[in-house]
């Protein structure tokens, strides 16, 4: 039997192991460099030349077309100091996302609570709220505009017949950015929802129940001392994808108010779109690219600490 | 053990108060709040929906005179939504989108499935540099290559066409990331045993990480899907004629040749270009909310 | 401290009857053992004395009130979960003094900021503080109080658990399954823990686990569930000797009861070849299963007792005693265990007894006979001075 005749040759059989794990270490490095070479040919030519040349764009007064041009060191970056449009812009953007984070999160959480609460209607308002995540944007911000019409939307006519004044949303400069907001928290709370969902359903039963019995069955202190601590690192994250999600802002805009009414709407990423392609000045949009770039890194960065601190136990 | 004596009897009162409790009082008010609560921010979240199907089947005129009255006087379905096919070239669009959607994704899948096995399975020198970049390109939004993109397209006069709107999301670092993660759980013993039965690397991947990772894939792709059936940034700076918009786009040039005059049928467009996926979700809503919340377990 | 009624409850989930009319007496201070296999609705009878779970019909009374028209914090019951359900994003002290908090401290008190403008605050938590402090050095985790559960080790959250169990001085302590998470040797530990700590305090405990060691060793009564029903209730050692159905003589006991197939005779019960002497109550030619305890098989000459001839196929020596395993002839072929001491052993194989087949003595007033249907029919009461409680084997 060949078990019992293997002691027998003990010697060889390290050696040919050797070479057969070294043949195999070639074997298998030459099926990864393979495998990964279209991966790395993509990350070289659509990822990090794009970054890098939009870096160097920066530094010029590159025009579209044009057939001089220079480099001008920090000369795109100071005249963003000196320009209202993209002061506005940043404003506009911070302002946006100050009011879809909160809103969008404590809208999700609440209906999260509620819907997880519900045995048979759960599927069915997770559904509802969860169909706007799914939409075209870009089509629901044409209804949008239509909704909440001054003339003839239903919201106006509901005001008109109730007696109070008609809200002209998209052309009152107080009101743009508010109702942009309320797209963006209309799309956004079906997908913060689903996430405080998932959190919810891991918070172990046992703890309510010994809640339950050590006084805490008031639904405010269930909440503040079982469910909001053990839904911590849901919250950050959610907060965090909230954030650099409200920081892009661009379809409704685009669509609906085009930065108006008095540029009250211009928000970050369309100021980029317009000087890039609509007035071809590369140099500049370059530079606010490269501003966008930074303020979204460091939230993708804030992201990765505040979840590897796990931010409770 | 205790047998119940007659004396412990309930009465009348008390079995009726004890049936109170069983229905829980508290419970039942509690339960009413939260679905005023729930029907209250629904109604919100379905406005849009209901309003754009209501005046989708309106009369032109009557859109104009409806205020907050939802029944439509008339069904005019036929005429806005037949418009809406035939002024735009709505079904062109779409097809667009269908085009544009599946180029993505199978380009994706064929580079992205590769490099996660390599990622996650093979040793091969510059494997820690790949992860770092992955990673990093995870970070990076698609509008920061977008003006260097477009100026490399123009210079080689590529603009205008399905290429350009498909090019910067061949490279899906977020499905490598995702694939890589699948991997990694893949007990190794099995790709072992497959060696020693002979399988190449490309056999390993094709006929056995695959096949185990279709539920990663399915979900991805609903991702992928989405993601870019619905994107209007890139498609808007690539595109300059109808002929290749895709259906956000087409939603913008539909929208502007109907300005202010025909709500019915540009309401009608919105619907049939909505149409597509929230069906689709509709049928497989666990997959789609699987696939979209995917970026939230990164 | 307080006795618990358990009155005809019945609860069931969805259509499929979890408890069937469970009426259980718990005196006060005592130590009650639930014990059965999984899913016989233990953690149902526990959750219902809580009040966590509503129950569909009978009633709960602790110390003589009926409680099911109160909350779970108005019970006076303080619990220990299987998990041990320890707040993870509060510290060891935090807690052990939530139930204390949430008794003593009024809503507006325990907000955040609002809170500190009361001034009872700080007396009451000051209060508090001293009472954690005390139960924290019974239980000797005083160096813990500043750690976060995560930081804890199995046995240590055990009795952090604990400490928010006792904190409260609750009339009546549940345990579902407390010692399941820890490992072997800490769990034998935590069992004389946990009967210390019952005598300590004084309080009536019921405690429930699915592992029989447990509960012949620490209860002064066991109740066997089944299937939604108690089977017995008795003392552990009514339970050993004195089964009154066939699921508690296989569930109690380590290695388990042999059953034999028997028949009832003229002059009591013949299985495999011996005639055992009992009163049956059942028809003659009726067949029957008998118990037969492994230690109550006796290895040395039967002295005129009736005997078993048994094939052996393997024996086990754990150094103190000897296992023996085989199967009986004549008893359908059935298996069979023998527990026997070393010397008797010896003895046994110094006689050449031992020669792939052995002869067993069975003592008759130590088996049991059930009918058909599991239920004891033969028996003979046991006088507890023969009765030698065995050392459970792990
Ligand atoms: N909340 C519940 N909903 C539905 N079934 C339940 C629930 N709790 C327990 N059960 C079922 O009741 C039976 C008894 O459960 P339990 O009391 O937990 O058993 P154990 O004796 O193992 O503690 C099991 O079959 C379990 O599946
Ligand atoms: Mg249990």
């Amino acid at each position: 039997m060949t078990v019992l005749a293997a002691p027998s040759t003990p010697a060889p059989a390290p050696a040919a192991a050797t070479v057969r794990r070294a043949v195999q270490s070639r074997v298998e490095a030459r099926a990864g460099y393979l495998f990964a070479t279209p991966a790395l040919v993509l990350i070289v030519t659509i990822l990090l030349a794009p970054i890098a040349v939009v870096i160097a764009l920066a530094f010029t007064d590159y025009q579209l077309g044009a057939v001089e041009w220079a480099w001008i060191g920090l000369g795109n970056y100071e005249r963003m100091l000196d320009d209202p449009v993209f002061w506005r812009s940043l404003a506009n953007t911070f302002i946006y996302v100050a009011i879809v984070v909160p809103g969008s999160v404590v809208f999700a959480l609440v209906v999260a609570i509620l819907v997880n609460e519900r045995k048979k209607t759960r599927t069915l308002y997770q559904i509802i709220y969860f169909l706007p995540v799914t939409t075209t944007l870009i089509a629901m911000s044409v209804v949008w505009h239509f909704v909440l019409n001054p003339q003839i939307g239903p919201i106006a006519a509901l005001l008109r017949s109730l007696g109070l004044p008609a809200m002209d949303v998209f052309g009152d400069p107080d009101l743009v950015l508010a109702g942009l907001a309320t797209i963006g928290i209309w799309q956004l709370v079906g997908f913060n929802m689903v996430l405080f969902l998932a959190g919810l359903t891991a918070i172990p039963r046992d703890l309510y129940d010994a809640a339950d019995i050590d006084g805490a069955d008031h639904p405010w202190d269930r909440f503040v001392r079982v469910t909001w601590p053990m839904l911590g690192p849901t919250t950050v994250f959610v907060v965090v994808t909230t954030t650099i999600t409200a920081f892009r802002v661009f379809d409704t805009v685009a669509v609906i108010t085009r930065g108006g009414p008095l540029g009250r709407s211009e928000v970050l990423l369309y100021a980029m779109y317009l000087e890039g392609f609509q007035y071809f000045d590369i140099g500049y949009a370059a530079a606010l690219t490269v501003v966008f770039l930074v303020t979204v890194v460091a939230l993708a960065v804030m992201q990765a600490f505040f979840l590897d601190r796990k931010v409770h136990y | 053990m205790t047998a119940p004596s007659p004396a412990l009897k309930p009465t009348a009162g008390a079995l009726f108060k004890e049936r109170l409790r069983l229905l829980r009082p508290d419970r039942i008010v509690g339960g009413l709040v939260a679905h005023l609560v729930l029907i209250a921010g629904a109604l919100f979240v379905l406005l849009p929906f209901v309003w754009m199907l209501l005046t989708s089947v309106r009369k032109p005129d009557e859109v104009f005179t409806a205020g907050f009255n939802p029944i439509p006087d008339s069904f005019h379905g036929v005429e806005n939504y037949g418009h809406a096919l035939n002024q735009s070239p709505l079904l062109q669009f779409m097809g667009n989108g269908v085009i544009v959607c599946a180029g993505i994704l199978v380009v994706q899948l064929l580079v992205a499935l590769p490099a996660a096995y390599a990622l996650a399975k093979l040793e091969f020198r510059i494997r820690p540099l790949l992860f770092v970049l992955v990673l990093l390109g995870l970070t990076v939004p698609p509008q920061v290559t977008a003006l260097p993109l477009y100026m490399g397209l123009a210079s080689l006069d590529l603009l205008d066409t399905y290429f350009a709107i498909m090019v910067p999301f061949f490279l899906s670092v977020f499905a490598i990331f995702l694939f890589r993660q699948f991997f990694k759980t893949f007990p190794m013993e099995i790709i072992h045993a497959a060696r020693l039965d002979g399988f190449t690397e490309l056999e390993i991947l094709i006929r056995i990480l695959v096949p185990s990772a279709l539920p990663a894939i399915a979900a991805f792709s609903v991702f992928s899907i989405t993601s870019h059936w619905n994107d209007l940034y890139w498609p808007l700076v690539v595109t300059t004629s109808p002929e290749h918009a895709t259906p956000p786009l087409g939603m913008m040039i539909f929208r502007d040749q109907e300005t202010g005059s025909n709500y019915g049928a540009l309401m009608a467009g919105a619907a049939i270009i909505t149409a597509p996926l929230v069906i689709t979700f509709l049928i497989a809503q666990r997959q789609f909310v699987r696939g979209i919340t995917m970026t939230g377990v990164k | 401290m307080a006795a618990l009624e358990i009155d005809t409850v019945s609860k069931s989930f969805g259509g499929s009857a979890v408890l069937k009319a469970v009426s259980l007496d718990v005196r006060d201070g005592e130590f009650l053992t639930l014990v059965g296999s999984s899913g016989c609705g233990k953690s149902t009878i526990l959750r219902v004395i809580a009040g966590l779970e509503p129950q569909d019909a009978g009633a709960v009374r602790i110390g003589g009130r009926p409680v099911d028209h109160l909350r779970p914090k108005q019970r006076n019951v303080a619990m220990v979960f299987q998990s041990y359900a320890l707040y993870p994003h509060m510290s060891v002290k935090d807690n052990i003094a939530m139930p204390l908090i949430m008794q003593r401290l009024r809503l507006a008190e325990r907000l955040p900021l609002v809170g500190r403008l009361s001034p009872r605050r700080a007396k009451v938590m000051a209060e508090i503080d001293g009472e954690v402090g005390a139960v924290a050095r019974q239980l000797h985790i005083e160096q813990l109080l500043a750690r976060k559960p995560a930081q804890l080790s199995g046995g240590q959250r055990q009795r952090v658990a604990l400490g928010r169990a006792m904190v409260r001085r609750p009339d009546v302590f549940l345990m579902d399954e407390p010692l399941s998470n820890l490992d072997a040797k800490l769990r034998v530990h935590m069992r004389t823990e946990l009967t210390d700590l019952h005598r300590r305090l004084g309080v009536t405990f019921v405690y429930v686990t699915h592992d029989q060691v447990e509960a012949m060793t620490m209860s002064d009564r066991v109740a066997l569930m089944d299937e939604g029903r108690i089977v017995q209730l008795g003392t552990p050692a009514d339970l050993y000797h004195d089964p009154l159905d066939l699921r508690v003589a296989r569930f109690i006991g380590s290695p388990g009861v042999n059953v034999l197939p028997g028949t009832v005779t003229g002059a009591g019960v013949e299985v495999g070849g011996a005639q055992l002497p009992l009163p049956v109550a059942a028809a003659e030619g009726a067949a029957v299963q008998v118990g037969l305890r492994p230690e109550t098989l006796s290895l040395d000459p039967p002295a005129g007792r009736p005997v078993l001839k048994i094939r052996l196929s393997a024996t086990e020596n754990l150094g103190a005693e000897v296992f023996l395993h085989g199967r009986a002839d004549g008893a359908g072929d059935s298996p069979i265990i023998i527990r026997a001491p070393l010397d008797a052993f010896d003895r046994a194989r110094a006689a050449g007894r031992l020669d792939g087949t052995v002869t067993v003595a069975v003592d008759p007033a130590r088996a049991f006979v059930f009918d058909a249907d599991g239920r004891r029919v033969g028996r003979r009461p046991v006088e507890a001075a023969v009765v030698r409680m065995p050392v459970p084997a792990e």
